[in-house]
């Protein structure tokens, strides 16, 4: 019997090792870099010519003013900015109503060489604030932006 | 908000409550049932 | 020990009436969210679950390195029911999610990694609990859940943390800061609630667990090891 309770204490002994060793890793291996779930308007645009054709995901802010809905009420143009660099979309998808100037979004689909990003699945990436009507609080495109980490490099 | 939005409104508020109301009264009933079948055995 | 179900069972009222309160003050007292509208009102079921899903993951990691450290059948059944109502939770969770993200992403689902890990969070204490039914011994059966359930939990802190270390399209954990006061009441209410009521399904679970390592014992003696405590309570 206490053979028995030292294999089971080894066990433990073992599975906590291993359970901490994976958490270690993935918060400290710097994972980050190669889970990589959209690109931003910079990015997509250093990567030059290997962002054609690829399947990728774009995510930043609608830049205000650049919606522009076809009047087939299918086709949308907008652009996607991160603030530097600003890449125009065209989606032939049906938007939540949540879409609009300013917020965020991740588009996935493929950059065409004449320079468009062209997608079927838009997704609203809306932060963490959840605000009553009344309580309006102004907001900037800096704020918007960290508040939505789109900033962060991952680490 | 025109057509071509997808719009949220109560209905899917009153889905995800029906369907957390259903999934915890399930499972409650399922342990009722396996409690009283093993009592039963005996 | 009638007593003792009477006090978890109390507990459990008690959540349930809290719940009912609390989603009352999020159905009809607290004010749409002022650009997702009614939808946001998800939030107060959804967050809970995920908030207590996480607390019985962690409960059922603390109970197998407790019973596998004193080899007890009471934490192996108590491990069993944390886990079990925590997939429950995890379901439930999941389901209302994909609800909300509809509404506001558009999408019903993403490969993003909060979306990803917390689908997989589901997938391995279901798998724990797979593994546990396929074992007919009772001290393996308890080792064997204990050790799988001590490496399932990784994932748990890395469904809470994944939003802050990458990208993703879920939105990072709100703070009472993010949250409008009127928000913060119910949301509260709930997650009190569904904590209490998660304590008593683990406690039922736990004792049917219990009863059922008694009836195997009773069923095969001869499995009977020495130092085996079978208790009531």
């Amino acid at each position: 019997m206490s053979q028995e309770r030292k294999r089971r204490r080894l066990l433990a002994v073992v599975a906590l090792l291993i359970a901490g060793g994976v958490m270690a890793y993935l918060a400290f291996g710097g994972i980050g870099e190669n889970l990589v779930y959209y690109w931003s308007p910079t990015e997509l645009r250093e990567a030059g010519p290997r962002a054609f054709g690829a399947s990728v995901r774009l995510g930043g802010l609608v830049e205000p003013g650049s919606i522009d809905r076809q009047a087939d009420g299918l086709t949308m143009r907008f652009a996607v900015t991160d603030g530097e660099a600003s890449v125009p979309v065209v989606a032939e998808t049906v938007p939540p109503a949540m879409f609009r100037e300013g917020i965020g979004v991740v588009v996935e689909g493929t950059m065409l060489r004449d320079g468009h990003f062209q997608t079927q699945r838009l997704m609203v990436k809306h932060d963490n604030q959840y605000r009553a009507p009344e309580d309006f609080k102004p907001e900037d495109m800096k704020e918007l932006m960290k508040s939505l980490q789109f900033e962060e490099t991952g680490t | 908000m025109p057509d071509g939005t997808i719009v949220g409104g109560w209905s899917y508020v009153i889905a995800a409550y029906a369907i957390t109301a259903v999934g915890l009264a399930a499972y409650f009933w399922s342990l009722r049932r396996r409690l009283k079948q093993i009592h039963n055995e005996d | 020990m009638t007593r003792r179900i009477f006090g978890v069972r109390t507990l459990g009222l008690l959540g349930l009436g809290l719940l009912l309160v609390g989603s009352y003050f999020g159905l009809f007292v607290a004010p749409a969210e002022r650009y997702m509208g009614q939808v946001q009102r998800i939030m107060y079921v959804h967050v809970p679950c995920a908030w207590i899903a996480m607390v019985c993951y962690t409960a059922a990691f603390v109970f197998a390195v407790i019973g596998l450290w004193n080899g007890k059948p009471r934490w192996d059944a108590r491990t069993t029911g944390a886990i079990e109502v925590g997939a429950v939770l995890n379901a439930l969770l999941l389901v209302q999610g994909s609800i909300w993200a509809r509404a506001t992403w558009g999408v019903w689902w993403d490969w993003d990694v909060r979306l990803t890990t917390s689908l997989v969070m589901l997938l391995l204490f279901a798998g724990v609990l797979a593994l546990r039914s396929f074992v007919d011994d009772s001290d393996r059966r308890a080792t064997w859940t204990a050790v799988a359930t001590i490496v399932a939990f990784v994932d748990v802190p890395l469904v809470y943390f994944c939003v802050r270390w990458w990208r993703s399209l879920h939105q990072t954990q709100s703070t009472p800061e993010t949250v409008s006061p009127a928000m913060v009441l119910p949301l509260r209410l709930n997650a009190i609630a569904i904590l209490l009521i998660a304590i008593w399904l683990i406690a039922q679970r736990a004792k049917l667990e219990r009863e059922r390592l008694r009836k195997e014992q009773v069923d095969e003696p001869a499995r009977v090891t020495a130092g085996l405590e079978v208790t009531d309570a």
